[in-house]
């Protein structure tokens, strides 16, 4: 079962940070999914493959040519950053 | 008259013919808008963009040049859908100020046939969700009574066609998120095979099964823009030349009904905790879908009720690798509190993403722990086959399955959702056809009915014409002479 | 105490594609920041990878070059961690199913054959650039530039080995033109897993990976450097801990990084791409069109060059130097005198300069014309070496050279027997000893002769009008 170590550890993974209420909040949520995924335990899967996707493999690759059209300027790269100097993405310092 | 009343097909109809300018059904639809804001079923609106291409349109009509199949038809689009300089806030504070500097491969189809493009649609956060109650810019209510909730994830998108705010909209169904709201609305909703619409500039939630779909006020308005929609695009891998061919003859202008239409209907749908009134509509549209010739017969599928947990533990582990990328950097939300790129990323990911959001990662990170993944995640991938397989062999022998879209009608705003439980048993129809890659439609059973009950109809892969005929038959048929 | 040293090696190649792993972005190195990137390699929400057919191409013929087996049917995976330089929180690679498998390369040199485990195709990432005020930087031209992964099994005991094996690993990568595989400018990167085992005492160290090797002296040295570490934690009945390690060069020793706790990368197939098929057609296609590999040309060069095994694998182990030998023996008939040029004096310019064959202004037609010139007999073999030299430095052609500085060999007979007259005048002695029958005396004669015409005298004529003069005043 799920336990208040199992929520850091994939708050820890996933980059979230949680108050110690955020976990016990997360805690009894994550139980809940527990519970209702556990049903998948009666299907018999013997012998079944995983299905990793409904779509028929690619139909073609794509060609090595530079696309320019889809290429940004560097004004659209950087639009959306909250720092940036001389044409880079910023961050401040950073102390590791 | 009001020309926001008329079905979209009018509509483009009136513009070609003079008797409406783009300009006037633009400005017609913004009134309404601006009327029902306190439906909250947008998060921006396009003004002066749309009226600049209005005025174009216009411009193009009276120079004789050809006009597009959608030319004066005002649609929206779910907001995350990327809109070249117009905002994209997938409901989040994580993306309430980005702003793509691309198109979406569906904005570039509809812009091509001139469509103009008036809003955004507010939606669950990232499009987790059934309720549109936890998109970060508020809840969306339910224009069929404002109490109740308008499903979701989709449900600006159904809201704003049922209350005429906008004739087309564009929603996302990754487990019944265009189905499910459009029932509880009383519109019409189109989920198509995984891989008939370009998913390029669609923010990804559960990219296996992520599907955009179409939102109309009846069933040939929907297929007007889904058709538009159904091409191949170089631009998404998993994008397919046969789609283009699906509704290429498909002729909607005709009466349809169900001759010679093998229909599928599950023998145990009493098990699926369905309201009252669900039931009995059901039943009732049964017998309506025989009246109008369908062979309908009665099937099990005993892999059906192990589709939700299937669905949640999969589309959970791809929630938390789709919204891996939301880390402040680059763009979205930036912390203001960090010494560390590490507390750079969580202070920046715990501030800007909502509690479900969070859930939902947490819980697909741990399906995906290396001491979990064969229990949980490979599992679910097992038990994903024989969900495909039972629905391949299902539409191998019928033409058509047919369910309530949803077992419930839709529930008070601010009540249920955070009752997984409910929220959980309310996919239960339309997960599986998410899981399986293939495509359904929800119809109104009655428009007009103040409890909104939706019937679906799931047709295999690449066979949305058959899912077209099946809803204009549907239609036609009168509820009230049952 | 017997230690046994287990190496492992895990090299990335950058792949020399026109574009990006996924999208169409130029793949040129360097270009001013942030300039080479498109919605997909930023990881903008909603853009979907497309996987490169070149990529794809250069990661079969890479595999074949390296014995692998090709996977009709591999798969492509997200691995999930979060740094500054991965724009979307995860790198798209291969885990489960990768393109190659069960490969290997022959250590002729040493009787080993040491074993490949796989190849994968996966991505690069962006750059980051620290500033003096503490800033980070951040550049992501790089991010999606097609690498592939080369994993090799343990299979190597010493940093020889390892060194010989990236030599052989290089040259094939040059030969079959999928990657430019230098190490400095980081389009080749290898990483070394190292541990030792005393068989005797039934002990083993914990595994260290060693990373930030910058050339395959540095390989070497980490290696031998480890190797210590591991022994005499050992020896003091101590362990080392499984961690990662940087190489620090200047220093000349390891450093530890972090220690490598379990790794949860949580694997997820790349829905967006999902199975990728390579059909047995195209790769017969591929096997039909791969060029020659060094083990091929080196027999061909033995059988029709006729040249010892150990020239033939010289001139071979580089594909442009072997290139240039091809192309100089098509303008002059004397197999052997071009491979004793290469291997000698070519060669160890090459060496001291630190350059490729490309990267110096000899080229097969200069060389030719100056070969050409010493059996001519227009000037001779020494002053061949000085023109040769002068040609590294100036890069004039041999003719303009021996012309400019008058090196043409001197066989006019007068002028000669002149110079012969006179060195027999001033050395009295010699002739002397050649009466007496010492046969040096004649060697010392015409070296003089040589001295007095500034090396341009014909040696065989002066060698042969000395004797005849000397002969002639007996």
């Amino acid at each position: 079962m799920i336990s208040k170590e199992d929520i850091k550890k994939v708050a820890d993974l996933s980059m979230i940070n949680l108050s110690e209420q955020d976990i016990k909040c997360m805690e009894e949520k994550l139980v809940e999914s527990i519970q209702r995924v556990e049903i998948l335990g009666q299907a018999n899967t013997d012998g079944v493959e995983p299905l990793l996707q409904v779509h028929e493999p690619i139909e073609e690759f794509r060609k090595d040519l530079v696309e320019v059209d889809y290429i940004l300027d560097r004004e659209e790269v950087l639009v959306n950053t909250k720092e940036q100097q001389y044409g880079y993405f910023k961050l401040l310092n950073i102390m590791d | 008259m009001d020309i926001t009343n008329i079905s979209a097909y009018e509509m483009h109809e009136k513009f070609l013919n003079e008797e409406v300018t783009a300009v006037e059904l633009v400005n017609a639809h913004l009134e309404n808008m601006e009327k029902l804001k306190e439906l909250n079923a947008f998060i921006t609106i396009n003004k002066e963009e749309a009226l600049e291409r209005a005025k174009i349109l216009d411009e193009k009509l009276a120079s004789g040049a050809e006009m597009g199949v959608l030319a004066g038809i005002p649609i929206s689009l779910k907001d995350n859908i990327s809109t070249k300089g117009i905002r994209t806030t997938c409901g989040s504070k994580m993306l309430e100020n980005y702003i793509p500097p691309f198109n979406a491969t569906v904005v570039e189809l509809i812009e091509a046939e001139d469509g103009i493009i008036l809003g955004k649609t507010n939606l669950d956060e990232f499009a987790i969700g059934s309720s549109t109650e936890s998109s970060y810019f508020g809840a969306t209510k339910n224009p069929v009574d404002n109490n109740l909730i308008a499903g979701g994830s989709s449900g600006g998108s159904t809201v704003a066609v049922k209350s005429r705010q906008m004739p087309l909209s564009l929603g996302t169904d990754t487990g019944g998120s265009v189905r499910q709201p459009a029932s509880y609305c009383n519109v019409v909703g189109i989920k198509p095979t995984y891989g008939a619409i370009s998913r390029f500039g669609v923010v990804s939630m559960a990219n296996t099964m992520d599907q955009v779909g179409v939102v109309g006020r009846n069933v040939r308005d929907t297929s007007l823009l889904l058709k538009t929609l159904m091409k191949k695009d170089t631009r998404d891998g998993t994008s397919y030349k046969k789609s283009e061919e699906v509704l290429k003859n498909l002729d909607v202008n005709k009466n349809y009904d169900f001759k010679g239409i093998k229909v599928g209907v599950l023998k145990t749908i009493g098990d699926y905790k369905l309201d009252e009134i669900v039931a009995r509509d059901f039943e009732k549209a049964v017998e309506m879908v025989k009246s109008l010739g369908g062979q309908v017969e009665e099937i099990s599928m005993d892999s059906l009720k192990y589709a939700p947990a299937c669905y949640h533990v999969l589309s959970t582990a791809e929630v938390s690798s789709n919204l891996a990328r939301f880390d402040g950097l680059r763009y979205g939300y930036r912390s203001e509190k960090y010494e560390t790129t590490e507390e750079l990323f969580r202070n920046s990911r715990q501030e800007a993403l909502g509690k479900e959001v969070k859930r939902r990662i947490l819980f697909g990170t741990y399906v995906l722990l290396n001491e979990n993944k064969k229990e949980y995640y490979e599992k679910a991938l097992k038990v994903r086959r024989l969900i495909a397989d039972e629905y391949s062999e299902m539409l191998s022998k019928y033409d058509v399955l047919m369910t309530p879209t949803t077992p419930t009608i839709p529930f008070e705003l601010g009540t249920n959702s955070d009752n997984t439980e409910i929220q959980y048993n309310s996919d239960i129809f339309t997960v599986g056809v998410n899981l399986a890659g293939i495509c359904a439609i929800s119809v109104p059973f009655d428009k007009e009915e103040a409890a909104p009950v939706g019937i679906q109809f799931i047709a295999n892969k690449f066979e949305e014409d058959k899912l077209i005929k099946a809803g204009l038959a549907f239609e036609g048929g009168n509820v009230d002479e049952l | 105490m017997s230690f046994k040293t287990i190496i492992g090696l895990e090299i990335h190649t950058e792949l020399m594609t026109e574009t990006k792993m996924f999208c169409g972005c130029t793949n040129e190195f360097g270009g001013d920041a942030n300039t080479h990137c498109c919605p997909v390699c930023l990881g903008l929400p909603g853009a979907l990878p497309r996987i490169n057919e070149t990529a794809i191409e250069y990661a079969v013929k890479s595999g074949l070059a390296l014995n692998c087996k090709i996977n009709t049917s591999s798969q492509t995976d997200r691995k999930h961690y979060f740094y500054v330089d991965l724009t979307k929180g995860y790198q798209t690679s291969q885990a489960e199913r990768p393109i190659c498998e069960e490969g290997f390369i022959e250590l002729e040199e040493v009787g080993k054959k040491v074993r490949i485990e796989r190849i994968h195709v996966e991505e690069d990432t962006g750059k980051l650039n620290h500033t003096e005020t503490g800033e980070t930087l951040v550049d992501y031209n790089r991010a999606g530039v097609p690498l592939i992964e080369i994993v090799t099994r343990p299979d190597m005991s010493t940093g020889e080995e390892a060194r010989l094996f990236l030599d052989k690993l290089r040259a094939r990568l040059k030969y079959l033109e999928v990657s430019d595989v230098r190490m400095e400018q980081g389009s080749l990167r290898c990483d070394v897993n190292i541990n030792i085992v005393d068989e005797e005492r039934g002990l083993k160290s914990n595994i260290s990976e060693i990373k930030n090797l910058n050339s395959f002296r540095a390989v070497e040295k980490a290696i031998e450097f480890e190797e210590n570490r591991h022994k005499e934690l050992l020896e003091a009945g101590k362990n080392t801990i499984k961690e990662t390690r940087r190489w620090d060069e200047s220093v000349g020793e390891t450093i530890l990084m972090r220690e490598k706790g379990d790794s949860q990368y949580r694997f997820i197939t790349e829905g967006d791409i999902g199975v990728l098929n390579v059909d047995e057609k195209w790769i017969e296609d591929i096997k039909n069109h791969m060029p020659e590999l060094p083990a091929e040309k080196k027999s061909r060069f033995i059988k029709d060059f006729s040249l010892p095994e150990y020239d033939a694998e010289v001139l071979t182990q580089n594909k442009e130097l072997a290139n240039f030998y091809e192309k100089t023996v098509e303008l002059i008939d004397d197999y052997s005198m071009v491979s004793n040029w290469i291997m000698g004096d070519v060669l160890r310019r090459i060496k001291d300069e630190e350059l490729e064959i490309e990267e110096t202004p000899l080229t097969p037609n200069l060389l030719a014309e100056l070969l050409n010139l010493i059996k001519a007999n227009t000037i001779s073999n020494n002053v061949g070496k000085k023109v040769l030299r002068t040609l590294f430095e100036t890069g004039k052609s041999p003719k303009q050279i021996v012309e400019e500085e008058g090196l043409s060999q001197i066989s006019n007979e007068d002028e000669l027997i002149e110079m012969i007259e006179k060195i027999i005048s001033e050395n009295e002695q010699s002739i002397e000893d050649y009466r007496a029958g010492k046969d040096r005396a004649l060697g010392f004669l015409v070296g003089q002769v040589m001295k007095i015409s500034r090396g341009k005298a014909n040696p065989q004529l002066v060698s042969e009008k000395m004797k005849e003069k000397l002969d002639s005043l007996k």
